[in-house]
């Protein structure tokens, strides 16, 4: 019950897979920083070894984030990501919309 | 996937820019077409590129190898709306994730080559071969997630060896995927687990999005009942 109102199974689903996510992303976090794992991201770590052998210097176009930055900035990408979906939710899965107004 | 700038030669930065304008123009006209006949067709692309953008930089830590990585996301969307709108969807996606330090802006065209146009038709293709053979929805659309992120990696490997070692090209291309796969495979397992959720979820309650694509509105492929 969240507001006097009943969770649908939808909610109820969506929102355990959110924390059993969360889990398996703070465990794993943990486990590897427990090994002394750097936890680097692998596009970076290849970009790095193919700029080793081949001799390029890899950048960012724009500029890089430190590290709070990468906070901030993953920050604004999901919030950004959620509004719109937010926004096209209720018109993709709007119960008033169900069935009849798509082409077959 | 996300190749950053510096890396690539220019005769394959523009090369892949080519490929990925021939592959956007399409899904453009597509589009267009499809929104002029389906009202809820534009605000589905937009839900499912605001899911790529986001599932396509969430980073997970994958212990085993020691570093993170992430899903794509496109042969999940390819399945809903279709493989050519993707190609547009996740350029959008790729030119806001150069601002978070994801990627290049010299590369958009490398980089949606490999996650929205392969990521997308080779998910999208396994999504029709499993359910032409009957396999559940689950399951189809689960491997469509596996196949399609692994083919991301492989290609992204493809373009680095290509482009650094074309003399060697094999070689470095089983090097770049080895670099890949120890941590894009457990990320793949998981794209297969959501993938096949959220196709599942809308085969259940609106199974008319799985015929939003033209060509392919078979009940046999979006049949809720298996």
């Amino acid at each position: 019950m969240i507001g006097g109102r009943k969770m649908d199974r939808f909610n109820k689903n969506a929102l355990i897979v959110c924390l059993l996510m969360s889990a398996l992303i703070i465990a794993s976090f943990y486990i590897g920083t427990a090994f002394g794992k750097s936890l680097e991201g692998t596009d970076s770590q290849v970009a790095d070894a193919a700029a080793a052998v081949g001799g390029g210097t890899p950048h960012a176009s724009l500029y890089e984030l430190s590290q709070n930055g990468e906070y901030v900035g993953f920050t604004i990408v999901g919030i950004l990501g959620g509004f719109v979906t937010g926004y096209a939710w209720s018109m993709v899965f709007d119960e008033t919309n169900k069935r009849g107004t798509a082409d077959g | 996937m996300h190749i950053c700038d510096g890396i690539l030669s220019p005769e394959w930065v523009i090369c892949w820019w080519l490929v990925a304008l021939a592959f956007i123009t399409l899904g453009v006209v597509q589009i267009r077409e499809r929104s002029k006949n389906n009202p809820q067709y534009l605000p589905t692309l937009a839900l499912l590129g605001a899911a790529v953008l986001v599932i396509s930089v969430w980073h997970i830590p994958v212990p085993v190898s020691g570093s993170c990585s992430h899903p794509c996301g496109t042969p999940m969307a390819a399945i809903i709306v279709g493989p050519f709108p993707v190609a547009v969807v996740s350029a959008i996606a790729l030119f806001f994730q150069t601002f978070v330090g994801h990627g290049g802006l010299t590369t958009i065209g490398a980089n949606d080559f490999s996650m929205g146009i392969v990521g997308a038709f080779t998910g999208f293709g396994t999504w029709i071969a499993l359910r032409r053979l009957n396999v559940p929805i689950f399951w189809a659309a689960g491997t469509a997630g596996l196949i399609g992120d692994l083919f991301t990696y492989i290609t992204s490997a493809f373009q680095l060896a290509i482009s650094i070692y074309p003399s060697e090209l094999f070689r470095y291309w089983v090097i770049f995927m080895l670099g890949y796969m120890p941590t894009q495979l457990p990320i793949s397992i998981i794209e297969f687990m959501f993938t096949g959720l959220i196709i599942r979820y809308i085969a259940e309650t609106r199974p008319e999005m799985l015929k939003f694509r033209a060509g392919f509105s078979s009940s046999s492929l979006a049949s809720p009942t298996r």
